[in-house]
């Protein structure tokens, strides 16, 4: 083998190791890059076919209201199972997803539980919303479109009726 | 191998890597990555490695060019067309993206069959790994079905082989694939990471479109697709037509049957030459050929059949001089 061969074989390994290598670094510490990604674009919503960006009459946007309000940990009360269960609620993206935090008994003693996305808010007005929240039932899930309604700052209903089965959840922000 | 066999593999493989991440979604509780998480992860690996690997590499090319004398007029033309056909496939996948098949991911994700997967480390690995086993059949129909090499055959045509043919597009390379990853999105596999992923197994074959490397460990080129195994998919010599068409992984080819390892030196192209580094003509040069043995072709139904039958088909009793492309 000629030994420019050799001499660019190495450098194509070098690049294309260094490069990897570099990407892997990136992975792992993505803050160590400047990079910028559109969220609006990139996102992952979870039901594309009817999201519908919130906007207000004044054409404001509302999403940083919208962050604050709704962002944070939500305490529901289930009495049938004689407890309750504390979500995580975050924005990530455009949308607002509600991941399990922590189960507490009737007693009000927690235990922290692994994050499982129930429910997704996907439009949100301030006062109403509309989404889908994750039910499980006789050990299948289901993905049943719910609506939310604010009743004041620090408490709203979820709403949701799905072929017969009906509910309506209360959820209480948590300092 | 037979059609049968072919189709039990494929629909056996598919049932694997569908019902792994349903599997494991409904009895572990695995954590989920959060969407910029997964967002951060494919644009580093999709788009960072243009930057990072493949423009340099394909700089480190034009300099082995010009050392071992290779450098001419041709090579560099040649070069600027296929940068030429990704920005025409660009412009050709946004009006299709817009006009319809953004509404096909959303109408296959209403109805799909499957609740959506969660976000983890499983889902991913699943997607990225389906989206290169239907890349597998979606690139081999290419070749095999006339309809499909009448746009494909534009990325095979160049004589030269190095990165920048990586990015010589089809105008309707964009268009197969959606017959395979709008039903894959039917089965709980979020559109965005279906996207992403497809683009993953893409910019992974991207990186193999090069001369330099050589061979790899056996381990790796007996599980994946490399340089070598992906030089004989651009041969133009009579044993490699039709062969490896696997992205990422070179198993597809291996247990479906379309595997050959490069032995003999690789002629680079397609069997009835280009010989042109016109943009125009290099783009479209599969429609117009296609159009004119469509002309030659007797019989509305023999024209209809032309579509669906291998590249080379002529009805029984029918000819055309000379034979256009290979397979």
């Amino acid at each position: 083998m000629k030994t420019s061969n050799v001499i660019f074989k190495i450098l194509g390994y070098f690049i294309i190791l260094g490069g990897l290598a570099l990407l892997i670094f990136y992975a792992l510490y993505p803050s160590e890059i400047d990079w910028e990604i559109n969220s609006e674009k990139n996102d992952y919503p979870t039901e594309i076919y009817e999201y519908k960006e919130p906007q207000s009459k004044s054409n404001k946007p509302t999403t940083s209201n919208s962050k604050v309000m709704l962002s944070g940990k939500w305490k529901v009360a289930y009495k049938d199972l004689g407890g309750a269960m504390v979500y995580n609620i975050k924005k990530e993206g455009t949308i607002f997803n509600a991941y399990t935090y922590e189960v507490q008994d009737e007693n009000g003693y927690g235990e922290k539980v692994s994050p499982l996305k129930t429910l997704i808010i996907k439009s949100f007005n301030k006062k109403n919303g509309k989404g889908i929240y994750k039910i499980s039932y006789e050990g299948k899930k289901y993905d049943v479109p719910c609506k939310i309604k604010f009743l004041n700052k620090s408490t709203f209903e979820l709403s949701y009726d799905y072929y017969g089965q009906s509910g309506v959840e209360t959820w209480k922000k948590q300092k | 191998m037979s059609k049968i066999r072919l189709i039990t593999y494929s629909i056996v493989i598919l049932a694997t890597i569908i019902g792994i991440p349903h599997y494991v979604a409904d009895n572990f509780n695995i954590p989920e990555y959060s969407n910029e998480t997964v967002d951060t992860f494919f644009y580093i690996f999709n788009s960072l490695s243009i930057l990072y690997i493949i423009i340099p590499f394909f700089i480190l090319e034009l300099a082995r060019y010009f050392f071992t004398k290779r450098l001419n007029k041709n090579l560099v033309l040649d070069s600027v067309a296929n940068l030429i056909t990704v920005g025409a496939f660009g412009v050709i996948n946004y009006i299709l993206g817009l006009l319809f098949a953004l509404k096909l991911y959303a109408w296959a994700w209403e109805y799909r069959f499957f609740d959506e997967l969660p976000l983890t480390w499983v889902t991913i690995a699943s997607c990225i790994l389906l989206a290169d086993f239907l890349y597998y059949w979606e690139h081999r129909l290419m070749h095999e079905l006339a309809a499909g090499w009448v746009t494909h055959t534009v990325h095979h045509s160049s004589p030269h082989f190095n990165m920048s043919v990586a990015y010589r597009f089809g105008p309707l390379d964009g268009f197969f694939p959606l017959f395979f990853s709008i039903p894959a999105v039917m089965f709980g596999f979020n559109p965005f990471l279906m996207l992403a992923a497809e683009l993953f197994v893409q910019t992974f074959q991207a990186v193999l479109h090069t001369e330099i490397i050589g061979k790899l460990l056996k381990p790796i080129e007996y599980i994946f697709n490399t340089p070598s195994h992906h030089r004989v998919h651009h041969g133009s010599n009579r044993q490699y037509w039709d062969k490896n068409y696997a992205g990422i992984l070179i198993i597809w080819d291996r247990m479906l049957g379309t595997f050959e390892p490069e032995e003999e030196k690789v002629v680079y192209g397609i069997s009835e030459a280009l010989d042109s580094v016109n943009p125009v003509k290099v783009f479209f040069h599969g429609i117009t050929r296609f159009y004119h043995k469509l002309k030659h072709t007797k019989g509305f139904s023999n024209k209809l059949l032309s579509f669906i039958k291998r590249p080379h088909w002529m009805p029984d009793g029918q000819t055309y001089p000379p034979q256009t492309d290979k397979n």
